[in-house]
């Protein structure tokens, strides 16, 4: 079975603790092997916000708002 | 060349995060206390957040005739919560007062006080309001379900009115027609009448709710259905273009020392995967792509069976009833993938 080609990407906003287990599973398990998809990951976690100052979670919204390209062009570096 | 127009990504799916206090900034050795990123992406995005809880059928709810959900609408800004609130010593005259950049002066004389108490100014603006209205009643078509909003309008005859009269017209302008063709409706309803009615329905509906009451309602919502780890979470743009999807419950730090020290865990990872399916749900609106939205869907009724056949984690089996068993956190993440898989194959 052909994964299925999701033509734009979604931003993804890792986390911390216990659902952070979780998310890795759901990414790996049930998403990935299906979806030819384009993750835009962030890792909001407490570090990784701390080590950024908070960019990081800065960074995770605004390109959810915008994107510099079309996304089309987007997936051929996935 | 030129080039090429900006777009917006438009989804994002989140994971919970830790919010910081004194205690976590002690135990991360953190530079600072980080404001909640659920609110620093709040105020980047815009939009409005609605809390939706995911119903199967043997999980009993405490409203038992909740059988479709309800969504509550918060309008995260404003009112008590950017109120000024101070005490008053003793007798003496309360005002509230306008001065505008252009000179206009309103001053109201609010009280005149006999002895000591309080007192406490709250506003919104007209801006927000309207936000708060196209986001809502974007969701409630996306949805395909009816949306109400709720205010005191008999009594805050200037301040509630003013709610009441952006969304009649937000949806008069830009959404009756839209609405009448799938069927549904939105309607003003006063808040003592909404409570009332949101009891007696059976749910499918939006519901629009001023900041107080949708601090106050999300959480009655959520206790009466059951467990937050059922209750996902969506922020949407007043345009209804950007959405991002989350389950509305924290980290379950409670779970994770346990995890740390060693032993078994069984957390309910419902929300969090609701929280993929929204936003892939959402990408596959945009890009009309019916094989996505397929497989989201798939996936949110391969949970649905599952729980409903009786596979489930120990928060559920315990609304459920002393004889019903339960899975550990890994136990039933694999069952999903079996039977994911299997629903997909066939």
């Amino acid at each position: 079975m052909s994964k299925i080609k999701v033509g734009n990407p979604i931003v993804e906003m890792d986390g911390d603790e216990m659902t952070r287990i979780i998310w890795d599973f759901i990414k790996k398990k049930l998403i990935e092997p299906y979806l030819d998809i384009d993750l835009l990951y962030y890792d909001l976690s407490i570090q990784e916000r701390d080590r950024t100052e908070d960019q990081i979670t800065i960074d995770a919204a605004e390109k959810t708002k915008r994107s510099r390209r079309s996304s089309q062009m987007c997936n051929h570096h996935n | 060349m030129r080039p090429k127009r900006r777009k917006e990504v438009g989804v994002a799916v989140k994971c919970a995060t830790i919010t910081t206090d004194e205690a976590r900034v002690e135990e991360f050795g953190l530079k600072k206390m980080w404001k909640s990123p659920n609110g620093t992406i709040r105020n980047i995005l815009g939009g409005v957040i609605f809390r939706q809880p995911i119903i199967c059928s043997n999980v009993p709810r405490l409203v038992p005739g909740w059988t479709k959900p309800i969504v509550v609408g918060r309008h995260a800004f404003g009112d008590q919560y950017k109120a000024t609130d101070m005490k008053f010593p003793g007798a003496g005259t309360l005002t509230m007062k306008f001065v505008g950049e252009d000179g206009t002066e309103i001053e109201h004389e609010v009280y005149k006080a006999d002895s000591a108490g309080v007192f406490m100014s709250t506003y919104n603006i007209d801006k927000s309001i309207y936000d708060f209205a196209r986001a809502s009643l974007n969701y409630g078509l996306n949805l395909g379900w009816p949306v109400y909003l709720s205010t005191k309008n008999t009594i805050l005859k200037q301040y509630d009115r003013r709610f009441l009269e952006i969304f009649q017209e937000v949806y008069d302008a830009e959404f009756a027609d839209a609405f009448k063709e799938k069927g549904i409706w939105y309607e003003h309803r006063l808040i003592d009448d909404m409570v009332a009615c949101a009891i007696k329905w059976n749910g499918g509906f939006v519901w629009a709710c001023k900041n107080y009451d949708g601090d106050v309602q999300s959480d009655v919502v959520a206790r009466g259905f059951g467990s937050l780890g059922m209750m996902a979470s969506q922020l949407m743009t007043p345009d209804g273009k950007i959405v991002e999807a989350e389950a509305a419950h924290g980290t379950v730090t409670r779970h994770y020392r346990q995890h740390q020290a060693g032993e078994s865990t069984s957390t309910n990872s419902i929300a969090s995967i609701y929280a993929w399916t929204g936003g892939l749900k959402h990408r596959a609106k945009l890009d009309s792509n019916d094989a996505l939205m397929g497989f989201a869907e798939t996936l949110e009724k391969v949970i649905v069976d599952m729980v409903e056949a009786g596979h489930m984690t120990k928060d559920l089996a315990l609304l459920v009833g002393p004889d019903q068993g339960w899975l550990t956190t890994m136990g039933f993440l694999e069952k999903v993938d079996e039977n994911l898989s299997a629903a997909l194959a066939g």
